[in-house]
């Protein structure tokens, strides 16, 4: 099936509006409910399965754009601070706008015309995603610390694994049910809209390959 | 050509590339273009929002805890009147122990570990600590006369004047904090009694994930005991002497040249709720090894 261009001449108001309440609303939220909502000391990514459920549910183009936005967001509350091997430091921009917008990208990419996009599937993309944001933030800053740093303690793949990656999948698994909830039902597309004969969503997302639900 | 360019893999690789240039762009020392001072205004768009959603949980907070808490506020009322009376009475006591402080301090001349420094309050914006965020905002920044010098940075504590971090950038009203589990984190410290030697507490990748930080340059004829507390040493004069910074949780001796010690901080930084700046009473003057000294 032919890819459909993005029409920036096209896009709904409402789907501006639903997405710059989620953007503004989620970061608040996630800084709110860290010190209350949490497993093993991890804090659900709310930003995070936000931009890979865009993607999911809605497309590369939403996923992308919304990602960014995100990402932007991310980079101006939350900065990276790179440090360097005499004790300097310096606070980066652009990190936060790559890891979202990427995010929104895996999820619409995420088995883009082989399978629905139903729950079970947005739970695997946000999982899948959140295993690799963990992975690689974690081998980029024990590589950072070895190569440019020194001084690194020895690194415990067990314990990687037991205390930041697999808390941090589990919590965020269990937080895709409210917002694969919210995206489906309060999303920047009126549900109603998306249900075609027989109850099927007919078109859903932006390349035309996605298969109903 | 028109194909090419509306492919999303074409799309998704200029994005990337763009990026990437913005990233190593930014992080070279002496970058000509501070994006950091850019977007720092883009902080204020989310404050009314983060205001109406915190007076929705606290809210809530308070429906439910009139609802469901009112047995266990009976009670802990009860207790907190009997409290009050034995506080009420330790108060006078200590009034009087106050008096007799004042007077010896003025003729010792003994100085508060927080004499020569404000404390300003400040609220958390957001906090992020996982492998690739590590940093908390908070809103405070030029507008609270806080101010970059060369030397100078501002030390954060928590409610219980626990150290938390120091201020790595400051914007017109926000300003970013390295918290002290942070690999790029260091400050001189010791163990809080008479004459102890002096250690290095800095931030470890590892140690970080489970809030932890480490303790080197222990001389292996002072090494600190597991559980004592720890605190800054005013070395430097960055930070005052006495911060508490935490405990020492373990010490691994079995390299007697790099003995090393875990500290667990006592600030657990998503329990956080409000955090304060300590801003020296007058500008730090930098010495010629590179501290700096505050005047009194």
């Amino acid at each position: 099936m032919e890819e459909r261009a993005l029409k920036t001449d096209n896009i709904p108001l409402r789907k501006i509006l639903v997405y710059l309440i989620y953007i503004l609303i989620l970061p608040s939220l996630q800084v709110l409910l860290s010190g209350r909502i949490s497993f093993f000391g991890h804090p659900a990514d709310l930003m995070l399965i936000f931009v890979v459920l865009t993607g999911f549910l809605y497309g590369f183009y939403d996923g992308i754009a919304v990602g960014a936005i995100v990402g932007l967001a991310r980079d101006v509350l939350s900065p990276v601070v790179i440090n360097g091997s005499e004790q300097e430091v310096s606070v980066s921009f652009g990190i936060g706008i790559l890891v979202m917008m990427l995010g929104g990208v895996f999820g619409s990419l995420f088995f883009e015309g082989r399978t629905n996009r139903n729950f079970p599937l947005a739970l695997a993309a946000v999982v899948s995603y959140s295993a690799l944001y963990k992975i690689l933030g974690n081998a980029i800053s024990i590589l950072w610390q070895n190569l440019f740093v020194g001084g690194a303690s020895n690194t415990d793949i067990l314990s990687i694994l037991l205390r930041s990656v697999l808390p941090a999948l589990f919590i965020n698994a269990v937080a895709v049910i409210p917002l694969f909830l919210l995206l489906r039902f309060l999303g920047p597309v009126r549900w109603t809209k998306k249900r075609g004969k027989g109850g099927k969503e007919l078109t859903y997302g932006d390349s035309g390959k996605w298969l109903t639900i | 050509m028109r194909k090419l360019l509306t492919s999303r893999w074409f799309i998704v690789s200029v994005a990337v590339l763009i990026l990437a240039a913005v990233i190593i762009l930014g992080a070279l020392p002496g970058s000509p273009v501070n994006f950091g001072k850019i977007s720092g205004g883009m902080g204020n768009l989310f404050a009314p929002v983060r205001n109406v959603v915190n007076k929705a949980f606290d809210a809530f907070d308070d429906y439910s805890s009139a609802v469901f808490d009112g047995m266990a506020i009976r009670e802990e009322n009860r207790q907190l009147k009997s409290e009050i009376a034995m506080l009420q009475y330790r108060l006078r006591q200590n009034e009087e122990a106050a008096i007799r402080y004042e007077e010896l301090k003025d003729a010792f001349h003994i100085r508060d570990t927080f004499s020569n420094f404000e404390v300003y309050g400040a609220s958390i914006l957001s906090r992020e600590a996982d492998e690739w965020f590590s940093s908390i905002r908070i809103g405070a920044g030029e507008d609270t006369g806080l101010y970059y010098a060369e030397g100078l940075s501002y030390v954060i504590v928590d409610v219980n004047m626990n150290l938390v971090g120091r201020i790595i950038s400051i914007g017109d009203y926000e300003s970013n904090v390295l918290p002290v589990t942070h690999e790029g984190f260091a400050v001189s410290c010791k163990v809080n009694e008479v004459n102890s030697s002096t250690y290095i507490l800095s931030g470890d990748s590892e140690l970080k994930r489970q809030g932890l930080c480490k303790i080197t340059g222990i001389n292996s004829n002072n090494i600190p005991d597991v559980g004592s507390e720890i605190v800054t040493s005013g070395e430097g004069g960055l930070f005052p002497e006495g911060i508490p910074i935490g405990v020492v949780e373990s010490v691994d001796t079995s390299n007697s040249m790099n003995i090393v010690a875990v500290l667990r901080p006592y600030s657990n930084m998503y329990d956080l709720q409000d955090l304060f700046i300590l801003v020296p009473n007058e500008a730090p003057e930098v010495t010629e090894d590179g501290g700096e000294s505050v005047e009194d």
